[in-house]
């Protein structure tokens, strides 16, 4: 046999043993004589490569003699025989997807019983609550860490199956956020602090929460329409920024966003930077004039703020 | 099994003559699974033999049950061949 790297071995050991987990049941088929059939087949494709053989080479010799189910003969197993089999092959693939749900099926319970529902409980349970909420935040990223392990096992998203159900939650419960804080955080804080200040008691509210009105009925107010241009204008600078980033590195989208963003490509990455620019000129025009006129009520005749 | 015809040669020797025809996609893999077959039906016979390139082959070679069912094959063939030539130049069958 040629000699191969460690993880062109890796690779070859681990088709040999979905080969022989394939065949396991068939009983017209001897998994050894296929096995002999698969080294030979490999060993004399491989003939003339430079040794060790690397994984990539060892992986084009492998697609091209196709899954390892296809060495089972189809008129082999009836079909339950078929399922399980499929199932005894994907074992190995399936406790993690179904960790990663379980934890964070304690999670949901965790947060509704702890942060949800806490005031049904006894007061003397009361002060545990605090300890629920980081316990339910624990969880819930572990489920997450535990759903990125078992996306790890497959190749493709495809490869996946009926376990994409169980890794999704987890996954999707942090993307989700993370994607918006990513590509939304200059809008964030204006926002969470508005929504934040809307519900405080009004003694509580500073000064700025209520802005002066200089608008005639049904118009914008002056310093609404500022701060909206001002934060469409950072948002725009910070896409700017990143679509920059993601040209250089266009895979980091595709790897944090695992299995979502396998379509991210430094096509979008242009895109949003086009996008910016395009944000920028559009914003900076009546920006400019607005903040003059201001600027000139004010007595500052080249604005405060351009 | 054409590919066997007349010779005794080995399943990697196969795989690299199917290869060659254009438009057939087919996964190398499954070409060991019917020569088995083909193997257990008693159409092919298989020998191991030393290589000087490499490792040990094994070899296959009709058999006179799988001669006998290839000349058979090989008329169905050509008569199904015909038929839907004759319908793609428009002739009555």
């Amino acid at each position: 046999m040629s000699r191969l790297t460690d993880a062109a071995q890796k690779r070859l050991d681990e088709y040999l043993q979905q080969v022989r987990a394939c065949l396991q049941g068939c009983e017209t088929v001897d998994a050894d004589e296929v096995q002999r059939d698969i080294t030979e087949h490999i060993e004399t494709e491989l003939t003339g490569t430079a040794e060790p053989v690397s994984v990539n080479q060892l992986d084009d010799v492998l697609r091209r003699l196709g899954s390892p189910s296809q060495w089972v003969p189809p008129e082999e197993a009836t079909w339950w025989r078929k399922a399980t089999l499929k199932l005894r092959r994907d074992a190995g693939n399936w406790p993690l997807a179904y960790a990663a749900f379980g934890i964070f099926l304690l999670f949901l319970l965790l947060y509704f019983v702890s942060v949800q529902y806490g005031f049904m409980w006894p007061t003397r349970f009361r002060p545990f609550f605090p300890w629920g909420r980081f316990a339910a935040l624990i969880l819930l990223l572990a489920s997450f860490c535990v759903a990125r392990a078992a996306l790890s096992t497959a190749d493709r998203a495809k490869e996946l199956g009926a376990r994409r159900w169980l890794i999704y939650p987890p996954l999707l419960l942090i993307y989700i956020p993370l994607c918006l804080i990513i590509f939304l955080w200059p809008a964030l804080p204006p926002v969470w602090s508005r929504g934040f200040l809307s519900w405080a008691p009004v003694s509580a509210r500073p000064l700025s929460f209520y802005e002066p009105v200089y608008h005639m009925p049904g118009q914008l107010s002056y310093g609404r329409t500022i701060s909206g241009i001002r934060l469409a204008i950072e948002l725009a600078l910070w896409w700017a920024g990143l679509s920059v980033v993601l040209l250089i590195w266009p895979g980091l989208v595709r790897i944090i966003f695992r299995p979502f963003a396998d379509w991210f490509n430094r096509k979008w990455a242009t895109l949003l930077l086009l996008i910016a620019i395009l944000l920028i000129i559009v914003c900076i025009g009546p920006g400019r004039l607005l903040t003059m006129s201001r600027g000139h009520y004010l007595g500052q005749p080249f604005g405060r703020w351009l | 099994m054409n590919a066997i015809r007349g010779n005794r040669v080995y399943g990697y020797h196969i795989v690299r003559q199917l290869r060659l025809i254009d438009g057939l996609m087919i996964a190398e893999g499954t070409i060991y699974p019917i020569l088995s077959r083909l193997r257990r039906e008693g159409f092919v016979r298989t020998s191991i033999k030393e290589s000087p390139e490499g490792p040990a082959r094994k070899y296959y070679q009709l058999t006179k049950r799988g001669e006998e069912t290839l000349v058979q094959m090989n008329i169905y063939w050509q008569a199904i061949k015909n038929g839907t030539d004759s319908i793609r130049k428009g002739d009555k069958l």
